[in-house]
């Protein structure tokens, strides 16, 4: 299974590459005060995020399926080394989110840390639950059906979000549960909310591993 | 001695096309090609012994043991190289040690230098031929004791072709070894196989001893009236043009017993094929 792993990476090598390059700007850009760290967080977690689509075109470009069937790796690990994959990846934004909030936090900017933090949570947790989503849907419709069926589905949940949180009036509840929180001096809980919003997003890709591979052992190759 | 393949009522059926039931065997110490027409099932029959394609029914034992349990042994060359472009064959060594338990890196690049194939250079800048070397290097360097061959050699210059051909001579010297070769390519298996099997619409219309096989079929030629005197099941199958009319023969030394005045010549497998595809059974 690693070195169905360390396929990906190589795989992903010059883009990798590439994105270090983007990184170094970021960042230079960030401490410069042109973009928010938010931002640069946020567009690495989505990058992130994005990188099974990838792995999957390369699969498909190399035709490397039938081949990757031939090896003795079981169909299961086989799903597994994708899921590690994007794990690493997602991983690698977070030690990147946890160190910019660190440096933050050096620096004794405590509101630049909660919002980056912050940010960085929810693009983590958004990008786990997207990969959540899509991968099964890979497995069964392929990358490039599975990209149209996605972002179908995508726009037709934050239409559905949309009509329903307009009756709540937007967001406003959230920013009230908040402000209840930090009335009651609650704030370790308010602190820790991103935190469990991306456990809960992380763990929903177990039962989505479960499901890619129950749709890729009966899979024609 | 372990057969290297067996297969048993193998079927696998789609909608406008069913393999089988496939019957076939290799013993170990040889080397059998898998012949016939586009579309005859070949590639099918190849991917449901990989476990790349699930059959309906029938069973796959590779080396004496089920399938699944058999990958480790078996190594496989595909009719493309089937690794990313920008790799490099040492990332191919790099992955591919961690896949198989018998990996030996120090085979894998004793078999570049021996194709001539750089360590260092992208894969995209190989040429077919360059590629198909380096899956036959993948595929022996975890010392396998199968090899499942899909147009290994298609597309191949004829020097390239020798080159491999003589690894796979080499390979089978160990009768622990087998190999089962689909080919287009009928004159690499007359060299090369100990066994023929011809797959003719999903089914194996041919097998056997490839030598006894040569030996024993043969090209009929004759006038067009020569053909009524002749019984329907002495022939597999005519082909009759403006100019001449053809019959493959199935024994030859029979048929010349029995026929002294007609001539029965030698056939190879191309011949034998297009018989079998092109011409008409009597």
């Amino acid at each position: 299974m690693t070195g169905l792993v360390l396929k990906d990476f190589l795989g992903l090598r010059k883009v990798l590459k590439s994105y270090l390059i983007v990184l170094v700007i970021y960042v230079a850009l960030t401490v410069f005060g042109v973009w928010s760290p938010a931002f640069t967080t946020g567009f690495f977690a989505v990058m992130a995020a994005m990188m099974p689509f990838t792995c999957f075109n390369l699969d498909y470009t190399a035709k490397w399926e039938p081949y990757g069937a031939a090896l003795p790796v079981s169909r299961n690990k086989t799903v597994a080394a994708r899921y590690l994959t994007l794990l690493i990846m997602l991983g690698a934004v977070a030690v990147l989110e946890l160190a910019t909030a660190g440096a933050f936090w050096l620096a004794g900017d405590r509101e630049e840390t909660l919002s980056s933090l912050v940010a960085g949570c929810l693009c983590l947790g958004m990008g786990a639950v997207l990969n959540a989503i899509i991968l099964p849907l890979i497995y069964k419709f392929g990358a490039e059906r599975a990209r149209v069926i996605f972002y179908a589905a995508f726009l037709g949940l934050i239409g559905l979000a949309v009509l329903w949180l307009a009756p709540l009036g937007g967001l406003e509840w959230l920013m009230d549960a908040f402000a209840w929180l930090e009335a009651r001096d609650m704030m370790g809980l308010l602190a820790a909310l991103p935190f469990l919003f991306v456990a809960v997003c992380f763990l929903l890709l177990a039962p989505s591993y479960f499901i890619s591979c129950a749709i890729y052992r009966r899979k024609e190759l | 001695m372990t057969n290297s393949i067996e297969i048993r009522g193998l079927v696998k059926e789609y909608q406008d096309f069913t393999l089988g039931p496939i019957d076939l065997t290799l013993p170990g110490g040889a080397i059998l090609g898998l012949i016939g027409e586009n579309g005859a099932g070949k590639t099918t029959l190849m991917r449901c012994m990989l476990g790349v394609t699930v059959p309906n029914a029938g069973t796959v034992s590779l080396l004496g043991r089920p399938r699944e349990e058999a990958k480790a042994d078996v190594g496989v060359v595909m009719d493309d190289c089937f690794f990313y472009e920008q790799l490099r064959p040492k990332d191919v060594d790099a992955v591919l040690r961690r896949v198989y338990p018998t990996w030996d890196g120090g085979l894998f690049r004793e078999y570049l230098d021996k194709f001539a194939l750089p360590e260092k250079k992208l894969i995209k800048e190989f040429s077919r031929g360059m590629r198909m070397k380096l899956s036959l290097a993948s595929a022996l360097a975890h010392r396998p004791r199968l090899l499942l061959l899909d147009e290994a050699t298609a597309g191949l210059d004829p020097v390239v072709r020798d080159e491999i051909l003589d690894e796979f001579l080499g390979f089978v010297s160990d009768e622990d070894h087998g190999i089962l070769i689909s080919s287009h390519i009928t004159s690499d298996l007359e060299k090369a196989a100990d066994y023929i099997a011809y797959l003719h619409h999903g089914k194996i219309a041919l097998s056997g001893e490839k030598d006894r096989l040569l030996e024993s079929y043969g090209r009929l030629a004759c006038a067009r009236e020569d053909l009524a005197a002749i019984d329907k099941d002495d022939l597999v199958a005519v082909r009759r043009s403006q100019y001449a009319t053809e019959g493959l023969v199935r024994d030859r030394e029979a048929f010349a017993r029995k026929y002294p005045g007609l001539t029965v010549e030698p056939v190879s497998l191309d011949e034998i094929m297009v018989f079998m595809e092109k011409g008409e059974r009597l």
